[in-house]
């Protein structure tokens, strides 16, 4: 019952704001979970930074509700101004890419007791349950150091907000939780890759999705419905990569087709990645340095629209926002305390003798996707290129400029890491890869889809007809701006 | 043939042989959702029997220390938690120790009068939690 009250607020309440983004009630319900998310990190927030003398008492439940309504209010706001629709999913769309992901989720069924998930993410969810001046002391106790009080709470939030409508329930609850989150982020990231390229036949784009969905488990399967977050904001960070790099402009409104999609398709891309980098910047730090990164690339992709590439940069003020926030309540950082940032500093060059093992660590994880990922590119840049810009697709160097720099990020985090680089590599090079992994899936999937799709000339024949017929509307981003 | 549907051909085929091995951990996680617990199994971090018999174990353990916790801790009490080197696992209860203390307790860094150290045993009485016990003693003035 417990499950199902959870199940329930994780739809209900981010449900209003998923759909004024989508326009389209089954994509929004798929949205909905992170959309809650990010609404419990707001009332996590305005509860840390707002709860004073009189406030210190109010329950998060208190705070998640103000927000909940605001949230609701805006909805009720963008709704207003009619919109195209995001395409939506059919009946065979859920059963195809959908279904078979939540046979390997049946993981969720073994007991919860992985590390990260009791000592960082469900700990971090009971000082949040604690209520304000509780969470407050907690982000600025010593004994709770271990436990990375620094790290974002998007999903310590969402599972505080779960435990205020099934209170007392434990952390089966917080287990199943986490995993929605990372299934609906999941569910996401295949949506963007089924419709990258509308031409190919419904039934291969599904299949191509459910691969690139799947793909979510290949490196640290173990953490998917354990608890863990990596899989969590890698899932919605790839997902934005496919909408800002690798599709851009086709995630087109119903009825639109061909050269239409780049007048209103972008902004419907451009709203649904500005969530998805939000979730990824407020999980975890290392979601924030790949949100930093995917902002700094579609600036400069953007560098003629700066307007359009303020949106990706919203995200990271939040993120930073909460880095902020969090260290004004004295929550403090393994990582910026290193002695070997300052031995680097001083011209010590020893630690940088950790990026070998780190880069050797990294190719045993990602090896083989992203060899499958760099020869399909060179073979479809040498032969497909032309193709793939017909299609619409965006050119390939931009997807993999975010790996080159992600794959820089964690080789500099190793390097300056305060930890023994065995044990540090051992513990977790896996779920730092799920990124480089997921994102080398969406390339190949890509030029899959350019592969197997129709000749554009053909497509482009075959709808001239609709595209006269249909007439661009403004997308739901436009009315962000 | 042309070079262009060569091109296709190959991309389709390395793709989908790549979709196909990146599904793999999916199927591997699949399986092990409906293997069963093997209750009595040698506790093997490498081997999946037993590492599914180390979580059930660890779960038993974890489940059993809160509900004493909870029936211990007094309504504002200050812990503190010593990493006890005669502990099996020292680190890892000392954390959860901590973790499952709040928010039952304060948390305190050092004891002190009146603080509940917190700590865990190996039990060779056999009426503990699954082979451990939980210690608790307090500090005087």
């Amino acid at each position: 019952m417990a499950i199902i009250l959870a199940l329930v607020l994780l739809v209900v309440a981010g449900l209003p704001l998923a759909f004024a983004v989508t326009r389209d009630i089954v994509v929004a319900v798929v949205l909905a979970p992170m959309v809650t998310g990010l609404q419990c990190t707001a009332a996590a927030a305005a509860m840390a930074v707002m709860g004073g003398p009189d406030l210190d008492g109010a329950p998060f439940a208190l705070w998640l509700s103000i927000v909940t309504a605001a949230s609701w209010g805006l909805a009720a706001l963008l709704v207003r101004r009619p919109r195209r629709p995001l395409p939506s999913l059919g009946v065979a769309d859920l059963v195809v890419m959908y279904g078979p992901l939540l046979l390997p989720a049946l993981l969720v069924r073994r007991p919860p007791v992985a590390w990260d998930a009791r000592s960082i993410w469900w700990f971090h969810a009971a000082w949040i349950d604690a209520g304000a001046a509780a969470f407050r002391d907690a982000l600025g106790n010593p004994v709770f150091a271990y436990s990375h009080p620094d790290y974002p709470v998007f999903a310590p939030a969402t599972i505080a907000g779960a435990w205020t409508v099934t209170s007392g329930s434990g952390l089966w609850v917080a287990q199943v939780v986490s995993s929605i989150l990372t299934l609906s982020a999941a569910a996401l990231f295949a949506y963007t890759v089924r419709h990258l390229v509308p031409s190919v036949s419904s039934m291969v784009a599904r299949f191509v999705a459910l691969g690139a969905g799947l793909s979510v488990w290949a490196v640290a399967g173990y953490g998917v419905t354990a608890g863990y977050v990596d899989h969590l904001w890698a899932a919605a960070l790839a997902g934005a990569v496919v909408l800002l790099f690798i599709g851009g402009r086709v995630i087109a409104p119903r009825g639109v087709a061909g050269g239409e999609q780049a007048q209103t398709g972008t902004a419907s891309s451009l709203a649904l990645a500005t969530v998805l980098l939000a979730v990824a910047a407020l999980t975890k730090n290392e979601g924030l340095v790949a949100a930093v990164i995917v902002a700094v690339v579609f600036t400069v992709r953007s560098r003629h629209r700066l307007r359009r590439a303020l949106w990706v940069w919203i995200p990271v003020a939040a993120g930073l926002a909460w880095s902020v926030v969090a260290r004004a309540f004295g929550a403090t950082s393994d990582l910026s305390s290193s002695p070997r940032i300052t031995q680097l500093l001083e011209g010590d060059l020893e630690p940088l003798g950790r990026a070998g093992p780190t880069l050797s660590k990294l190719v045993g994880q990602t090896g083989w996707f992203v060899g499958a990922a760099v020869v399909i590119s060179l073979i479809g840049v040498l032969a497909l290129g032309q193709r793939r810009r017909a299609l619409g697709l965006a050119p390939v160097r931009w997807p993999w400029a975010v790996v080159a720099a992600y794959v820089v990020a964690i080789v500099a985090t190793y390097v300056v890491s305060p930890y023994a680089i065995e044990w540090h590599l051992a513990t977790s090079i896996d779920r730092v890869s799920v990124l480089v992994v997921l994102t080398a899936t969406a390339i190949v999937s890509s030029w899959v889809l350019v592969a197997v799709a129709p000749d554009p000339d053909r497509t482009a024949d075959a709808t001239a007809r609709p595209r006269a017929a249909t007439r661009p509307r403004r997308s739901p981003v436009d009315a962000l701006r | 043939m042309n070079p262009n549907v060569v091109a296709r051909i190959a991309v389709t085929t390395i793709g989908a042989a790549a979709l196909a091995f990146g599904s793999v951990g999916a199927v591997a996680a699949f399986t092990g959702a409906l293997a069963p617990d093997q209750v009595g199994t040698k506790t093997d971090v490498d081997d999946p029997a037993g590492r599914r018999e180390l979580d059930r174990v660890m779960h038993a353990q974890l489940e059993c220390i809160r509900q004493d916790l909870e029936g211990t801790l007094a309504p504002g009490s200050v812990v503190y938690v010593p990493l006890d080197p005669a502990t099996p696992g020292a680190e890892l209860w000392q954390q959860r120790l901590t973790e499952m203390a709040f928010p039952l307790a304060t948390v305190a860094p050092a004891p002190g009068p009146g603080i509940v150290t917190l700590t865990i045993a190996r039990d060779d009485t056999g009426g503990g939690c699954t082979g451990v016990l939980l210690v608790t003693t307090t500090g005087s003035a």
